[in-house]
Order: structure tokens, then C-alpha cells, then sequence
């Protein structure tokens, strides 16, 4: 099935423009994982810790350790400081002797000072937990990571770090440490970026420019492109007239006294025909910027997410969601405009 | 005609935001909060009002990301102050008095800038330009972003060449960075400490670091093993070539940070209906008042009105949603009245019940925000709409209700 293919891989990337609902659908993705029993991790990469809360459960503040979501689902919110004081502490061993490292005005100095340090390390961090193994030793401590990543131009920032690095630095761990990580970055057995939209201009504008960034500049193993908060079609052919004509036909104002009670359907009937508008101007609206985006990347397999309103929390609509990707084939993208 | 006051809240805790005054009176006006938003259609927004109001005004964008142009139906924007031509404005229809200029932030073109004018001579210049450690700080890292920013606003403030400056921040976790600008880049800029860490590196090597005590040692050493020894080099090249220029940096964030808690400068909080923007939000809020910072008000986006009255707060706040049993003869009613299918009535009032669900949601949602705050927050909905704002059209659309007299 088409969402095997994209949980095929070891460590996946989602991102796009902010209010996208990327962290809904890393969600989303996590929970379909871990069905397939797969243990799955949750990372956060510099984001604002939310999807704890998509889980019910409290975000994860600034603790640096992997926090236990549902059965299979874990955790972990990335930040470059965390990330190299812990890297740094394995270098150090003593752990007394690193604390007195971290509080000293030097070292602050210097992490403030050293470009892209906390972006490298927090990249690194994903390499490590990659590597991880489980208590027995060789067996991975998880079979998938997923990353939600910050709005569109620090994701690449921080992505880029490695590669900077890796081309800057002659020598040192850095170099080294940089080297692997761009390794794995652009692995295509292990690694797949995957761009979320919405039908919106900049949305859009920015999932064009993103795509080109992660193949060229970055060159990462590009996946799908996610084209989240769809609206359904409208009205069409015998349907479509018949709305016309009611349109058209004018509605009664409703007089001041001729008072109704809130079950008489006559009260309504102005409210549903404007919702009926608004639902046709944003369908429009969409299709305007559906047809960019195809002209955008013609190449790109689209994966059609529906507009849903009456999830009662944010589980509900993972497992939504969740149903509705089961249920999408690779050769059917879901959503068309044919109207 | 949809009616475009200001929202108003059962319980009353928040009065209409009245951005036109801000405009009229404020020389800085800075929009802060996270991605997503639509915080530089709003940046862009004021800029069009400020226009049309006579001033002659920047719009000033640092988001990595090309919106601005976006906004202002532009196809790019450089490092340089670009006038939104008069044509432009009139195939809009609109007939400014004033001016509106746009700009988005070139990172490196500023640190160049500022470099050229305070290396003390050409070639401590040259060096400092080609150095390496220069070269990744000024290229688009996160942090210079924020310093840069200020650093920016402030020149252009202090040329005077505009009434107004609208500044759009990058999302919030940066923006908050940028509060901290000053401060960091006194840091950094801090004599006393760049010079006992840095100088004896460069003028002894290694031989230096054993004057120091154990654990700045240590950190150096460990520097120097992850970093390789390049960088430390680089870096003690950078700060002592600057060295005398020091003060100048340090002396100038202070002002910076004196003019934005001045009486001149305004900070709005824009954000939608998302738990995370308002959390954002809220956080910003309280570190605007530890900061000593001017609170200008909230501006909401994209929240789910009535489709009817385009009211924040109206018909559906006093009808509960509908019910199962209502959708039903709600249905049966359209089929009676039209000759539409029974499908499709049931697809238009499905439809009815989601705007009507939206909106009850966005209601509770910012009852419960705006009474977080102390009462009397100033507050402006700006409702969702159905086309995409990318050209002025769009924007004085939206000032329409962003400037829409209060009730």
C-alpha cells in the first residue's frame, strides 16, 4: 500500500510553510507506524513543542529526553544546546566536570559565538538517535524516526548546516561529524523529505521553492508533496442548476416582527445559502492554486488530504487522517479539480 | 454588506484595537508572532493604511522567506527600499497621499555594510570580509538575522527619511531572539571577556591557554578538538580586528533598544486561532512587559465568522450549533423549497453545520485567550476569507477591517 512505501523509510521529513498542519500529519504518520508495529519516534527539530498535545499529553517543555506518547509513539524535542552539551559530556565523561564546563562564561561565549553550532548539533542529534540500539545491542532502538520540522526557511538553515560544515572546517570533529550526518541526509534507501502544502498562494509559493532547495541545494531524497486542508467539489451539473436558480430567486428578509423560533427551518435558510457561497468561492479559490502548484512541479506525486472540521480534538483527526491515507493508492492522488 | 465592526465578546473584556491611531502616531511599528499567520500580509496591510493616510512609509520584512513581494504583488524585493508604484496602487484603485516603500533584509549585504564602516583601516577590512568565521556568521545564520535586523531599523530610523516603519519579524521563537539582540551583541561584543578568552590564543597559541584557569582551558581545548584549530584562529582574527570597534557596536545596541521602548515604537502580536499562535502569543506578551517593551494590541487572523453578517460574534453565538434532528428537516425543507437533490441538500447543510461548528469553535477559543489578558486588552479580528490575499486589492480588503471605525 502506498503508506508502506513512505514508512519504509528510516527517517522521515516533513515540512512546508507554518499552519500547513505539518505536526498533525507527522502525527498522523507516527500512528499509522506504530499500528504496523513499527516503534516510532516523534522528533521535534527546534519547533514549538506541540504535539505532546496532540496526544493529550503535556508538551515536553525544555527536557531534553524522550517522552512516551501512546504505545509505540515516543517524543524527543531537538535543540542544538541541549544537543551538544550532551555530545560534549560524552567527550568529557566526568559529569561533574561538564556542569562546571556549561555554567563557564567561556563556554557560553563560545556557543553564542560559533555560526550554525547548535543548528549542526541538533542535525547531528538525528544521526545519533538513528544509530541508536535498543538494550539487546544491535537491534535499532527505532525502526522510524519522523521530524517535524520549523517554518520553511530555518528547516533549510538547519539542513544546510552539515553540508556548510562539512565544506568549511578542514579538520577537527566537526568536519567528521558533519560528513556523516550529510551521509545520511542524502541516503535514498534511509531518508525521504516530504513537502506539505495548502491550497493557498504563499503555501504554495513556498512548497515550489522548497522542492527546488531540497533537490538541488540540500540534495535530498525528495517524497511526496501532501496537499493538506482540501475542500470537497461543489454543486455540479442537474445540482448545480438548481442551486443557481435558488440563488437567483432571492430570499425574504426576515421581518423584525415576525419572530421564529430557532427550529424553524425559514431562520436558516439565508445562513445556509451564504456558507453554500463561501464553500464555492473557496473551492474556486483552491483550484487556482492547485493548477500553479501541478504547473510548479509537474513531477511530483500529490497526496490529497481533506478540509475536516468536526474532529471533537486533535486525536480524533490523526485518526482521520490516518483512515483516509490508509485508504489512498499511489496512482490516485485523491483530490482533482476535474470540475 | 457585511458588517465590520469591531468583535465584541460576551464578556466584553476586550476594546477594538485602534490601529489608525498607532499609524498616525508611532514612528516604529513592529509585528511579531509565529509562522504561519499571516503576520506579513498584516505588516504589508498597515503599510498600503499608512499610505493611503499620507505617510511616506517602509515595510520592512527579515523573514527568510520572499512574502513581502508576495504581499504587495511584487515579483522581488532587494536589500533596497523599493517604491510600490502609484500605478500599482491605481490599478487597485487607490489613491495614496503618501508613499509606500518595501524592503526585504539581505543578511549579508548589512554585516558587509556595517564592516565597511567600522573596521578601523582597509586592510583589517580585507581580512575580516574573507575571513572564514566572518563569512558563515554573516551568511544567514540564525541569531545574526535578529541583530541585523535592529541594526537596520535603527539606521533607517535615524536617517528620517520616513514617517513610518512597519517591521515584520521572522516567527516568534526568532523574534524573541531579536528582543534579546542588544543584549547578545553586547555580549559578543563584550571586551573584556573576548579578549581574556581570545587574545592570548592568538598572540601565544597554544602555549596562552595555560594561563588561564582549568576550566576555561579545558572549554578551549575541547573547542579547538571540535572545532578543529582553524576556527579559533578565525575567530580571534574576527574579534580582535573589530576590537576597537567594539564600543560602537555595544554603544549602539543600547540606543536601539532605548528607541524601542520609547514612545515612538509600538509592538502589535498578530496571531490566528491555533492553540500553539496564541500560546506564542501570550508568551510574547509577557516578555514584552518584562522587557519594558510598548504593547500596541492583538491582532487576530483568520478567525471563522458568521458567513452571514461577517460578524466575529453574532447569530451563531446565541443559536447553538444545529442539531442531528434540525439537519434533518433542515434538508427535508431545502428539498421542498428547491429542486435540488436529496444529496445535495444534505451536502449544503453538512456545509452549514461545518461554518457553524468553526465558529463556535473560534467563539470559545477566544473567549478563553482574551480573558487570559487583564481587561480591556485591545484587540482586531480579521475574519477568514475566501480568495487569497496577494495583491493590494487583498490588503485593503483586509484593512477594512483592520481599520474599521470602532462601535
Amino acid at each position: 500500500m502506498f503508506v508502506d512505501k513512505i514508512l519504509a523509510k528510516r527517517l522521515i521529513f516533513l515540512s512546508g510553510k507554518g499552519g500547513v498542519g505539518k505536526s498533525v500529519l507527522a502525527a498522523t504518520l507516527a500512528w499509522m507506524a506504530a499500528r504496523r508495529g513499527r516503534r516510532t519516534l516523534l522528533v521535534e527539530l527546534d519547533t514549538i513543542a506541540t504535539i505532546p498535545l496532540i496526544f493529550g499529553k503535556p508538551g515536553n517543555g525544555d527536557s531534553y529526553r524522550e517522552n512516551p506518547l501512546a504505545p509505540g509513539i515516543s517524543c524527543l524535542h531537538v535543540d542544538g544546546k541541549s544537543g551538544l552539551e550532551e555530545y560534549l559530556q560524552m567527550m568529557l565523561k566526568s559529569r561533574r566536570f561538564a556542569q562546571r564546563v556549561f555554567r563557564s562564561p567561556v563556554y557560553q561565549y563560545f556557543v553564542n559565538i560559533a555560526p550554525g553550532l547548535k543548528e549542526l548539533m541538533a542535525v547531528g542529534k538525528l544521526w545519533d538517535l538513528e544509530h541508536k540500539t535498543g538494550p539487546a545491542g544491535r537491534v535499532p532502538l527505532y525502526d522510524v524516526l519522523i521530524v517535524d520540522t520549523p517554518a520553511t526557511g530555518h528547516t533549510v538553515s538547519y539542513l544546510q548546516m552539515p553540508l556548510t560544515a562539512a565544506g568549511t572546517v578542514k579538520r577537527g570533529l566537526v568536519r567528521k561529524e558533519a560528513q556523516k550526518v550529510v551521509d545520511l541526509l542524502q541516503d535514498p534507501v534511509k531518508t525521504s523529505f516530504h513537502i506539505v502544502t495548502t491550497l493557498a498562494e504563499m503555501p504554495v509559493n513556498e512548497a515550489v521553492e522548497l522542492h527546488a532547495t531540497i533537490s538541488t541545494r540540500l540534495a535530498m531524497p525528495l517524497g511526496c508533496l501532501f496537499v493538506n486542508q482540501v475542500y470537497p467539489p461543489f454543486l455540479a451539473g442537474a445540482d448545480l442548476e438548481a442551486y443557481r436558480a435558488w440563488e437567483k430567486e432571492g430570499l425574504p428578509e426576515p421581518g423584525p416582527d415576525q419572530p421564529l423560533s430557532p427550529e424553524d427551518p425559514r431562520i436558516h435558510e439565508r445562513s445556509i445559502l451564504a456558507c453554500a457561497q463561501s464553500w464555492r468561492r473557496r473551492r474556486e479559490t483552491q483550484k487556482i492554486q492547485w493548477e500553479r502548484l501541478r504547473q510548479g512541479l509537474p513531477d511530483s506525486p500529490l497526496v490529497g488530504l481533506p478540509f475536516i472540521y468536526d474532529a471533537e480534538s486533535p486525536m480524533k483527526l490523526v485518526q482521520v487522517l490516518s483512515e483516509t491515507l490508509e485508504n489512498t493508492d499511489a496512482g490516485s492522488p485523491a483530490i482533482s479539480f476535474a470540475e | 454588506m457585511p458588517d465590520r465592526r469591531p468583535f465584541r465578546l460576551r464578556s466584553r473584556a476586550v476594546t477594538g484595537l485602534d490601529l489608525e491611531a498607532l499609524v498616525r502616531q508611532k514612528r516604529i511599528l513592529i509585528c511579531c508572532g509565529s509562522g504561519g499567520i499571516g503576520k506579513t500580509t498584516v505588516s504589508a496591510a498597515l503599510g498600503v493604511q499608512a499610505a493611503l493616510m499620507g505617510k511616506k512609509v517602509l515595510t520592512l520584512t527579515i523573514d527568510p522567506a520572499k512574502r513581502l513581494a508576495n504581499s504587495l504583488g511584487m515579483a522581488q524585493l532587494g536589500n533596497t527600499e523599493t517604491l510600490v508604484s502609484r500605478e500599482h496602487f491605481r490599478r487597485s484603485g487607490m489613491k495614496p497621499a503618501g508613499s509606500l516603500y518595501a524592503m526585504m533584509l539581505d543578511t549579508k549585504h548589512t554585516f558587509d555594510e556595517l564592516i565597511e564602516r567600522y573596521a578601523p583601516n582597509e586592510e583589517i577590512k580585507k581580512n575580516i570580509l574573507k575571513n572564514r568565521f566572518y563569512q558563515n556568521l554573516s551568511s544567514a545564520m540564525a541569531g545574526s538575522h535578529e541583530y541585523l535586523a535592529m541594526e537596520k531599523l535603527y539606521q533607517i530610523y535615524l536617517d528620517g527619511r520616513y514617517d513610518l516603519i512597519v517591521l515584520d519579524t521572522p516567527p516568534t521563537r526568532h523574534a524573541l531572539d531579536f528582543l534579546e539582540a542588544p543584549g547578545r551583541v553586547r555580549a559578543f561584543f563584550d571586551r573584556g571577556i573576548s579578549q581574556w578568552f581570545l587574545k592570548p590564543y592568538l598572540t601565544m597559541g597554544r602555549l596562552g591557554l595555560s594561563l588561564l584557569n582549568r576550566t576555561s582551558g579545558t572549554v578551549l581545548k575541547l573547542v579547538e578538538r571540535v572545532t578543529g584549530a582553524e576556527f579559533l584562529r578565525d575567530v580571534s582574527e574576527f574579534v580582535t580586528g573589530l576590537a576597537d570597534a567594539f564600543d560602537i557596536f555595544r554603544s549602539r545596541a543600547e540606543e536601539v533598544l532605548h528607541v524601542l521602548r520609547g514612545e515612538s515604537t509600538s509592538f502589535l502580536l498578530i496571531t490566528g486561532t491555533e492553540r500553539g499562535a496564541l500560546e506564542e502569543v501570550s508568551f510574547f506578551y509577557r516578555r514584552l512587559r518584562e522587557a519594558g517593551l510598548p504593547f500596541g494590541g492583538i491582532v487576530v487572523n483568520r478567525v471563522n465568522v458568521d458567513p452571514l453578517t461577517g460578524r466575529a460574534g453574532s447569530l451563531f453565538s446565541r443559536a447553538a450549533v444545529i442539531s442531528g434532528p434540525l439537519r434533518e428537516s433542515l434538508a427535508v425543507f431545502l428539498r421542498e423549497k428547491t429542486r435540488l437533490s436529496v444529496p445535495a441538500t444534505r451536502k449544503l447543510v453538512d456545509n452549514y453545520h461545518h461554518y457553524q461548528s468553526l465558529f463556535a469553535r473560534d467563539q470559545a477559543v477566544l473567549e478563553e485567550f482574551t480573558a487570559s489578558f487583564p481587561a480591556g486588552i485591545p484587540v482586531r479580528v480579521i475574519p477568514v476569507l475566501d480568495e487569497d490575499i496577494f495583491d493590494l486589492g487583498g490588503l485593503a480588503k483586509i484593512n477594512s477591517f483592520l481599520f474599521a471605525p470602532g462601535a
